[in-house]
């Protein structure tokens, strides 16, 4: 149990945070404007609280003198994407395939013995698989929940044995506190002893996962779980409904008003040379927004304010995107494709600088 | 020239969007990405009906193949044989401006008196989507008020406009 292995826990938490964001962001965005309206509030409150979570993981790391990365080949998700209890992330659009896996992602128990979707169509649409760094820092196969468990626990006999001050040696000046990051699913813990770690991780896992035998968290919310639910079984939650069986109004859930989007796709892929450089546009945009993450968590916080600004670009990128049908691909849309792409030039318009 | 074309509505819907791609200077690609084709082709239908909207498709179409044996530019021949024709240029000016700002216009009364009244053909929004998916807003590199937010403090930047052909 030493400093550097939690570095090394805390490091692969702020990417697993920041791995479910583009999954939940194609199931969202192919949502066709004006239907699956609960649908889409249910999605774009999971998403924003997984940006809290990426945040707050970064905090705690920043705090114990980490530094947590985000930009670059090497850090940046690829998709597919393998979670350490063997999960795999996909790009798909909204669907039963997607809601079976975000169940899975957000199931603190979730062990792969259980189904996971495997129509034929996503098999072979998974040329590469990428392995998330939560599964090699982790000793053995383990669940997103054991995973947070062993930070803590770390976290705990760390700062037992060489002191909070010790381990919590990390710089204030780099924690992320509510000045800088807004409307995101919460406000950020800043880190600065056990404590604040304790309760920064203890949201991530309530608001996530929450107690399998607790629908709610703390503040009264439906967790991550348990809002997939109602849109698998198309029922809301009404307050005495037993877990796993919402009897509430309908969800309004309809699969069909949803752009098809291609599962995992590649740029490479897309043979129209309008639509290339639309993706390649969005792939610029992500890099950045990646890059600018990356400052904002190495001693730069107000890098996430110019962060939002590209963050909403890429979100009208995705929808152009989303609403054009590809050739060639019996129907399919095209779709954000998520890779790490940076602008290179120096033709770089004035938005695109990294400063504020 | 005239009369209802024997199209499926999917080959009909390209070349709606190739003369609006025309008529906009936006791409195909952009046009689709509104999301709004579709209720678009189906307003124009709607309004002057499919006849006048295939005659219009159809004289792109003539215009699109005699450009290669003309001495005239694709634009100069639009300009000539639709812009200038007193029943498919309002139509065509009501389909690029219902591009830019999402907006079905009122065809203008000497229209009407030549052509007919046509049922529903009063200035109305086309559906909860196209104001926000207007081309205006790119063209000029700025985000439709009260839509698609682009951040807190994003106006100090100078606007993104992007370049035409």
């Amino acid at each position: 149990m030493t400093a550097a292995r939690l570095k090394e826990l805390l490091a692969a938490a702020v990417k697993l945070e920041l791995a479910t964001i583009p999954p939940y962001l194609c199931a969202l965005y192919s949502i066709r404007p004006g239907s699956n309206q609960q649908a889409t509030l249910v999605l774009r409150s999971v998403v924003v609280e997984e940006m809290l979570h990426m945040v707050l993981a970064a905090n705690v790391l920043n705090a114990i003198g980490g530094r947590p990365q985000v930009a670059g080949r090497e850090h940046a998700p690829h998709y597919p994407h393998e979670l350490p209890d063997g999960v795999i992330l996909d790009l798909l659009p909204f669907s039963p395939a997607a809601i079976e896996s975000f169940l899975q992602v957000e199931n603190p128990q979730y062990l792969p013995t259980l189904t996971a979707p495997d129509s034929a169509a996503l098999q072979v649409r998974r040329p590469e698989l990428h392995t998330s760094h939560a599964v090699a820092v982790s000793e053995r196969p383990t669940t997103i929940g054991a995973f947070y468990q062993e930070i803590t626990e770390t976290l705990k006999a760390v700062a037992a044995d060489i002191g909070e001050p010790a381990l919590f040696c990390g710089d204030p000046a780099r924690q992320i506190g509510a000045e800088f990051y807004y409307a995101g699913g919460g406000s950020p813990t800043r880190v600065t002893d056990l404590e604040s770690a304790c309760r920064a991780l203890d949201e991530v896992v309530d608001q996530g996962e929450g107690d399998i035998l607790s629908p709610y968290d703390a503040d009264g919310d439906l967790a991550h779980y348990f809002r997939f639910q109602q849109l698998k079984y198309n029922r809301s939650y009404l307050a005495a409904d037993e877990i796993g069986t919402p009897t509430g109004p309908a969800m309004g859930v309809d699969f069909k008003t949803v752009y098809p989007m291609l599962a995992n796709p590649r740029t490479a892929e897309y043979d129209d040379p309008d639509l290339k450089a639309a993706s390649v546009r969005a792939n610029h945009s992500w890099s950045q927004l990646l890059q600018q993450l990356d400052a904002a968590f190495d001693g730069r916080p107000d890098a996430l304010l110019p962060a939002v600004h590209t963050m909403f670009r890429l979100r009208d990128a995705m929808l152009v995107l989303l609403a054009n049908p590809l050739p060639d691909h019996h129907g399919r849309h095209a779709g954000p494709t998520f890779e790490w792409q940076p602008f290179t030039t120096a033709k770089a318009g004035t938005n695109h600088d990294l400063s504020p | 020239m005239t009369g209802p074309r024997q199209l499926d509505g999917s080959r009909r819907l390209e070349d709606f969007l190739a003369f609006s791609a025309e008529a906009t200077a936006f791409t195909v690609f952009e046009l689709r990405g509104t999301g709004q084709s579709q209720a678009y082709l189906n307003t124009c239908d709607g309004i002057v009906g499919t006849e006048v909207t295939d005659c219009l498709l159809d004289r792109y179409d003539a215009a699109r193949s005699a450009v290669v044996a003309s001495e005239s530019t694709l634009p100069e021949l639009l300009r000539r044989d639709i812009l200038s024709d007193p029943q498919l240029g309002p139509v065509a000016r009501n389909i690029a401006k219902m591009w830019f700002v999402g907006v079905w216009y009122e065809l203008p009364r000497a229209w009407t008196e030549a052509f007919g009244a046509r049922e529903g053909n009063a200035t109305f929004v086309v559906s909860t989507q196209s104001y926000t998916e207007g081309l205006l807003w790119p063209a000029i590199g700025a985000n439709p008020p009260g839509a698609k937010a682009p951040g807190f403090g994003s106006w100090a930047h100078p606007p993104r406009i992007p370049v035409f052909p």
